[in-house]
């Protein structure tokens, strides 16, 4: 404010500060950027604030000049993979046709119970859902290269969620994982 | 501010029609790049290196069927200015780094439920700027636990900054600036130091912003008005003279 320093002047000083920010952004309505131009024109006081402002966003930018480093990306990188190989073996290993297995294995020993509470005679599949037989054995897998390059280590699973092949003849086929055949031991 | 590469790539959209669920080319696919007509990726279009030239939903689009290399082209676009944002919003180098692959596992994990009515940009953003703000206030909660001290939304004890009355050399001086001006951005209060990082360190527009902070463009006008005026109060020393 050179040479003009009257409280209503001040007062101006500050309602023109208030809009430097938006002014820099030019986000300003053109007849309030030609009011604050004029303004400027015949107050230091607010030229060097205005300047400063200009300094400061100009550091904030430099601030924002920031560089993770490759090894950031490659932490991130390698922890999503993680995340989409743990994904998939759990799409491989879903519960649901155990569950589902298990479910109907349920309904038919109420109904076995009944029948042979009514005197009728065993059949395989009745002894098998009266526990002589096992049905849903937990087995251990020992997965070949193939599999483990994808997925290490060796997993236990569920018979059934693994050998659920079978071709259109009805034969079962060997046990497989997305395609790879894999071995009991 | 446009993420570098994003949608700048080409107008191409994923066409997840399959033929044989292989992935099989549909005539006329690689015009989609350069017309904008509907475009399916093709293993070729993958060997000829066309990703990088997708925009950044459809990178995602793709990564839904299983494509890693479109998600590590998202990672590779955003992973530097996502650390920056997190590393000015929290100032702890090791957090925001927690944080930035904390921030690419949730979209990963989520990538199924990503509206197209937002850009990836904004919806990266907010996920991130959700977890800095989770963080920043567990850790508020934990400084006024420690100290017993009800806290205001400015944090901590008041703002000592290096004095710049020495002024030794320019270079000391730049430094002390920069130092101070990271420290005062810090403690600025939650609501100013976001849109500032934001516009004045990523150079987001006012609505990109408004998107993420998921407030009016009015409001974030004002915030980053104030924001920077109390920047410059608190920093007198430096932006308020010649």
């Amino acid at each position: 404010m050179t040479g003009m320093n009257t409280p209503d002047h001040i007062e101006r000083c500050g309602y023109y500060v208030e809009l430097f920010s938006a002014w820099l952004d030019r986000s300003l309505p053109a007849h309030l950027e030609r009011e604050i131009a004029a303004h400027l024109e015949h107050c230091g006081a607010c030229r060097t604030r205005l300047e400063g402002m200009k300094r400061l966003l100009s550091d904030l930018r430099r601030l924002g000049e920031v560089e993770a480093g490759p090894e950031a990306a490659w932490a991130v990188k390698r922890a999503v993979r993680r995340q989409a190989v743990r994904e998939e073996m759990r799409g491989i290993l879903r519960p649901a046709p155990f569950l589902l297995s298990a479910a109907a294995a349920a309904v038919l020993l109420v109904v076995v119970g009944t029948t042979r509470e009514r005197g009728i005679g065993s059949t395989p599949a009745e002894r098998a859902l009266a526990g002589q037989v096992e049905t849903s054995p937990i087995q251990r897998y020992v997965l070949p290269p193939a599999v483990t390059d994808r997925y290490p280590g060796s997993v236990e699973v569920l018979e059934d969620a693994i050998r659920a092949d079978q071709d259109s003849t009805g034969r079962r086929l060997p046990a497989r994982i997305q395609g790879i055949p894999v071995r009991f031991f | 501010m446009r993420p570098d590469g994003g949608r700048a790539g080409g107008a191409g959209r994923v066409d997840r029609r399959r033929n044989d669920g292989n992935h099989k080319a549909v005539a006329g696919s690689e015009r989609g790049l350069a017309t904008g007509e509907p475009m399916v990726l093709t293993k070729k279009a993958i060997e000829e290196s066309e990703l990088p030239r997708l925009t950044d939903e459809a990178l995602l689009s793709s990564s839904l069927e299983g494509n890693r290399v479109a998600f590590d082209l998202l990672v590779d676009r955003y992973y530097d200015r996502l650390y920056g944002y997190l590393l000015r919003f929290l100032k702890d180098p090791e957090m925001a780094m927690d944080l930035l692959q904390e921030t690419f596992l949730r979209v990963w994990k989520k990538r199924r439920d990503f509206k197209h009515i937002a850009s990836f940009s904004t919806w990266i953003y907010t996920i991130a700027g959700n977890l800095a703000r989770s963080e920043w206030r567990r850790r508020k909660r934990w400084r006024m636990l420690r100290l017993g001290a009800p806290g205001g939304d400015e944090d901590g004890p008041e703002l000592e900054l290096p004095d710049p009355g020495g002024r030794p050399d320019r270079k000391a001086e730049d430094r002390m600036a920069v130092e101070a001006l990271t420290e005062a951005v810090t403690r600025l209060p939650e609501r100013y130091r976001e849109v500032i990082i934001l516009r004045d360190m990523q150079g987001m527009s006012y609505e990109e912003i408004a998107g993420i902070v998921q407030v009016p463009v009015g409001t974030v006008k004002s915030r980053l008005n104030r924001g920077r005026l109390l920047l410059q109060e608190k920093l007198g020393d430096w932006y308020e003279h010649s």
